[in-house]
């Protein structure tokens, strides 16, 4: 897995966060006549949750890709047997 | 002050410096210095989405519905979590393939069809029109409001006032030419509308910054904040009811708005405008992806205080719900506030028009009118020199035509709905294009019939279950339409139909469209067969992240440079032609002469160039026209089958060599198998000679040991036992002596001092040989038949007597005890010649005959017979007569002698000697 395809993973992570946040199911437990502070839990939930949503996909494009330490991924590539020591050679 | 001239006077500056902008960001793009290149005019062009309809609309659904507005904005928010997947794709098809409208695309998409094109056009303006009435609608109505300054009052019916005297008419004719001058000024090659982008980006602005103002005055001017209005909206009568969800409408049409915003967020032809054809870079969409909905979420934070303090000011009704953003702040004697909201709803109505205009006059001009003109031979258009004048009289007549329509519609339907059920209307129209679009970047197998079945059943039921109940609503047709369906059929009833009830009218037609829609793309894809175009541009399209973006080979012609430059010439003016040819020639290190024949390259270059003025489906008819000669559908049926068949040959290649390793394994099977029979023949070989070397070892010791332990035997008896021992050792040397020299023979370390030779000779040596086996007893008697003239033969002297030899001495051992005889014959017979010996004895049964000639064996049993010879006799002539190049065999019955006979080929002509000893040479 590259690093574009972990950028990918996460936005389909959010969709479906985002879908689970956004429709029925989840959305009836503040589909209710209470308030905080005068405003409905309802109002509150959904600007709250899309607000949350907003700042995970910023997080998601903005933070940089994730590499894997330098070194670290051939050491257990090794470890594995996937890297021989004539391939080492080789390269 | 706030007069109806001071206020089109305020419109019409902020138009001045609408202008102002797109001129200079048009004066910055030709000095490719672009004001638009960056993520956040991008963004903001985006936001091109957020209409009269968010802005005057949300209010207006928030105070019928609490968050009922909210899945319009909510479901782009979702779809620009997937925009990595699904609009970068789009994006890059778009670049790859130079597409300009939402018909352009899908018309190229399946095999550049001119009819899709012309459906996807058809669609997409019939379906915008009441978008842009509400904006209309919402423009004349602020207006109308605002001119009341300071009553608060609601503009008279649109319907009721002859058209002269409404102000929604002069709105309109003012509007389409603010558009016409906007977006169909100059034909733009690229169709890159960077001026119009930047200003878009501007009144994106201006409509947030309006609307945030009069949402911060309402909550926190007008009210002591968020907690304060809805605390009073609680002990409202009837406005606690909307704090929950049963009040916006139910889960249903929850769930169906998300869905329909996620789709309109791509699909509407203004957004494809800006998100797709407009955008400069795709790295841009990064950061747009949370920007956009950061945008959608600011302009939403005030909705709903807005849409309660509304309420809650004008509790005796007769305000428009949709106008409360103006008329809150002229309640309040807020003239600059009003004014300023006036703006705000101003911009957001103008962008909408410009860019949904924009880019339905591209549509009308590439997709629908230019291919029906190019396809009308009598007019001479392909050969016309210059058709820029033509292109911009029909974007320009198709921008005037589209707002009178919907000043039209705004008309017909009177005030009968709300400004976002209008839009909703809009939203499901340009839902259609989502199974043709989505399916068609997805999936190779979507096919032209299943879009075009799609669109047209889907766009059908749109227009039944939707625009005309609107006509029924508004009065203009009979309303027991609506109630009992047409001609009394209730199961044909347009809001529910095939007796579906139960749901809002939105999602109802959603539904149908939909279920129709999709089941007709699936349906007619899977059952329709792709044409070679459709098929490559199936596989261009869903792997436009594995190709590489290079022109493609399609186009095989016999036009010259020339005439392909008059052609651009003739579309994208002589100077620009000019201009991009001299890029190309830079690209290709090469200079185009006018007269020599353009390489696919050019063509294919021209025809990316056309495609960005008229469309895909125009610029192949254009280039056929010069190229004459129809795409060369071989070529690209032959690039197809060179994929396909690059495919088979790397299977044939897969199983030429597992075939390969299926043989060579087998091979490895049966040397293995030889190899352990082998094994076995040895460890037997070795028993076999141990036990042989045993006997006469065993004889020879016990014999010894007794002339040892008794000395005083008799002579005669010892020396009789002296002879055994002689004898037996004999025999020990002979079977040494044989052992050794199979081992060489087999080993192949044997010399063989090969020579041309009478065999009479040899035969005669060997007879003399033997001959003492023959004075023994007089009780053998030996017959020969050997003639003179016998042929001669290439072989080892030597190693012939042996064979002779042994054959001789088994005779004579196996031969009848009292009364024996041995034959020998030879004689020469086809080419060979064969030496038979034989003899009168017990014989050898025919089962027993190939064991004979095999190490150690012997006929009868082992057991019981004492052995009479080495056991290896035999094998070895075997290997001595097939190292001559002959045969040896048996003949024989039990009690009926046995016959072994061997044939030997001659020398030939070439071999080194004479080939036949000449008669008489021997004596």
């Amino acid at each position: 897995m590259n690093g574009s395809e972990i950028v990918g993973g996460r936005f389909v992570a959010l969709f479906f966060l985002g879908i689970v946040l956004l429709t029925p199911p989840f959305l009836l437990i503040f589909d209710r006549s209470a308030e905080i502070s005068g405003i409905p839990v309802l109002y509150i939930y959904l600007f709250v949750a899309w607000a949350v949503l907003i700042a995970l996909l910023a997080l998601a494009t903005e933070l940089p890709k994730p590499q894997q330490r330098e070194g670290e991924g051939e050491a257990a590539a090794r470890a594995l047997g996937y890297i021989s020591a004539e391939q080492e050679k080789a390269s | 002050m706030l007069q109806g001239w001071f206020i089109i006077a305020a419109a019409f500056a902020y138009l001045c410096v609408l202008f102002a902008i797109a001129y200079w960001g048009d004066k910055r793009a030709a000095e490719k210095r672009s004001i638009i290149s960056n993520p956040y005019v991008y963004t903001l062009s985006i936001a091109v989405y957020c209409t009269s309809w968010t802005f005057y609309g949300s209010v207006g659904r928030a105070a019928s519905s609490g968050v009922g507005f909210l899945p319009i904005y909510l479901g782009p928010t979702l779809t620009f979590i997937l925009a990595w997947f699904v609009l970068r794709k789009i994006i890059r098809i778009s670049k790859v393939n130079r597409i300009t409208s939402i018909a352009d695309f899908i018309a190229s998409r399946y095999g550049k069809s001119s009819y899709l094109g012309g459906l996807v056009t058809i669609i997409a303006v019939i379906g915008i029109v009441p978008y842009i009435s509400l904006q209309l609608s919402a423009v004349s109505d602020s207006f109308t409001v605002l001119t009341q300054y300071p009553v608060v009052a609601m503009a008279e019916k649109v319907s009721s006032v002859p058209i002269f005297a409404d102000t929604a008419f002069y709105v309109s004719l003012f509007l389409g030419a603010f558009a016409i001058l906007f977006g169909a000024r100059h034909l733009d090659a690229s169709e890159h509308h960077e001026g119009m982008v930047a200003a878009i980006a501007f009144e994106s602005v201006v409509k947030l910054l309006a609307f945030l103002a009069i949402g911060l005055f309402v909550t926190y001017g007008v009210y002591d904040g968020f907690g304060d209005i809805f605390s009073r909206a609680q002990t409202t009568e009837g406005l606690a009811k909307l704090f929950t969800m049963e009040g916006a409408g139910g889960y249903g049409s929850w769930v169906s708005l998300t869905l329909l915003s996620m789709a309109a967020i791509i699909f509407l032809p203004r957004q494809f405008q800006m998100t797709v054809v407009e955008c400069t870079n795709e790295r841009h969409l990064k950061k747009a992806v949370w920007l956009f909905p950061l945008y959608l979420f600011l302009i939403n934070i005030f909705v709903l205080p807005i849409a309660f303090g509304g309420l809650l000011h004008f509790p005796q009704g007769g305000v428009n719900a949709d106008m409360f953003v103006l008329t809150l702040p002229m309640a309040e004697h807020q003239e600059m506030l009003a004014l300023f909201a006036f703006i705000g709803g101003l911009s957001a109505a103008t962008a909408m028009i410009i860019v949904a205009t924009v880019s339905l006059s591209t549509m009308v001009s590439n997709d629908l009118v230019m291919p029906v003109l190019l396809r009308f031979a009598w007019l001479h258009l392909s050969r016309r020199a210059d058709l820029t004048g033509l292109i911009l009289t029909i974007r320009r007549t198709t921008i005037a035509v589209v707002l009178l329509m919907g000043y039209l519609y705004v008309r017909l339907i009177g005030d009968s709905y709300a400004l976002v059920s209008i839009g909703l209307v809009s939203f499901i129209a340009a839902a259609q294009f989502a199974p043709a679009i989505i399916g068609g970047i997805f999936w190779k197998g979507a096919s032209r019939a299943g879009a075009i079945a799609g669109l047209g059943g889907g766009f059908v039921l749109w227009a039944y279950t939707l625009l005309v109940p609107s006509f029924a609503r508004s009065g203009r047709l009979p309303e027991s339409f609506l109630l009992d369906g047409p001609l009394g059929i209730g199961m044909l009833k347009p809001q529910a139909l095939f007796w579906l009830e139960g749901l809002d009218p939105t999602s109802h037609a959603l539904f149908w469209t939909m279920v129709i829609n999709i089941g007709l793309f699936l349906a007619f894809s899977l059952c329709s067969s792709q044409s070679v175009v459709e098929r490559s541009q199936a596989v261009q399209f869903v792997d436009v992240f594995k190709r590489t973006a290079t022109g493609r080979h399609t186009w095989q012609g016999r036009a010259t440079v020339g005439e392909i430059k008059q052609l651009l010439a003739r579309f994208i003016g002589r100077v620009r032609m000019e201009n991009t040819f001299s890029e190309l020639e830079k690209s290709l290190v090469q200079v185009l002469p006018d007269e020599g024949v353009a390489s696919v390259e050019v063509v294919a270059f021209a025809e990316r160039q056309l495609a960005g003025t008229i469309g895909a489906a125009s610029a192949r008819i254009m280039l056929a026209s010069v190229v004459r000669e129809e795409m060369h559908d071989m070529d690209e049926m032959l690039e197809i089958l060179d994929e396909a068949s690059q495919v088979i040959e790397y299977s044939r290649r897969l199983e030429e060599k597992s075939h390969q390793l299926q043989s060579v394994s087998d091979d490895l099977k049966a040397a293995n198998f030889q190899l352990k029979e082998l094994d076995k023949l040895k460890d037997e070989f070795i028993s076999t000679v141990s036990h042989e070397l045993r006997t006469p070892l065993t004889s020879i010791r016990s014999f010894s040991e007794i002339l040892h332990d008794n000395p005083d035997m008799s002579e005669e008896k010892q020396n009789e036992f002296v002879g055994i021992i002689v004898k037996e050792s004999e025999r020990l040397t002979r079977l040494l002596d044989n052992i050794l020299d199979i081992s060489k023979m087999e080993a192949g370390k044997l010399e063989w001092q090969l020579k041309v030779l009478d065999p009479k000779e040899v035969i005669e040596d060997a007879l003399a040989a033997t001959a003492g086996l023959f004075q023994q007893g007089d009780n053998i008697r030996l017959h020969t038949d050997l003639p003179d003239n016998l042929p001669a033969v290439h072989v080892d002297s030597d190693r012939l007597t042996q064979v002779l030899v042994n054959l001789i001495s088994n005779a004579v051992k196996f031969c009848d005890m009292d009364d024996g005889t041995v034959w020998i014959t030879a004689k020469a017979k086809d080419g060979a010649l064969c030496v038979s010996v034989r003899d009168n004895g017990i014989g050898i049964s025919p089962g027993d005959h190939e064991k004979v000639f095999k190490r150690f064996q012997q006929a009868g049993t082992l057991e019981t017979q004492k052995p009479r010879g080495t056991g290896l006799g035999l094998p070895i002539s075997v290997e001595i007569i097939v190292q001559f190049g002959g045969e040896i065999w048996v003949d024989s019955e039990i009690g009926a002698g046995a016959t072994f006979e061997f044939c030997i080929p001659v020398a030939s002509d070439d071999g080194d000697g004479l080939p036949f000893i000449k008669e008489g040479s021997t004596g």
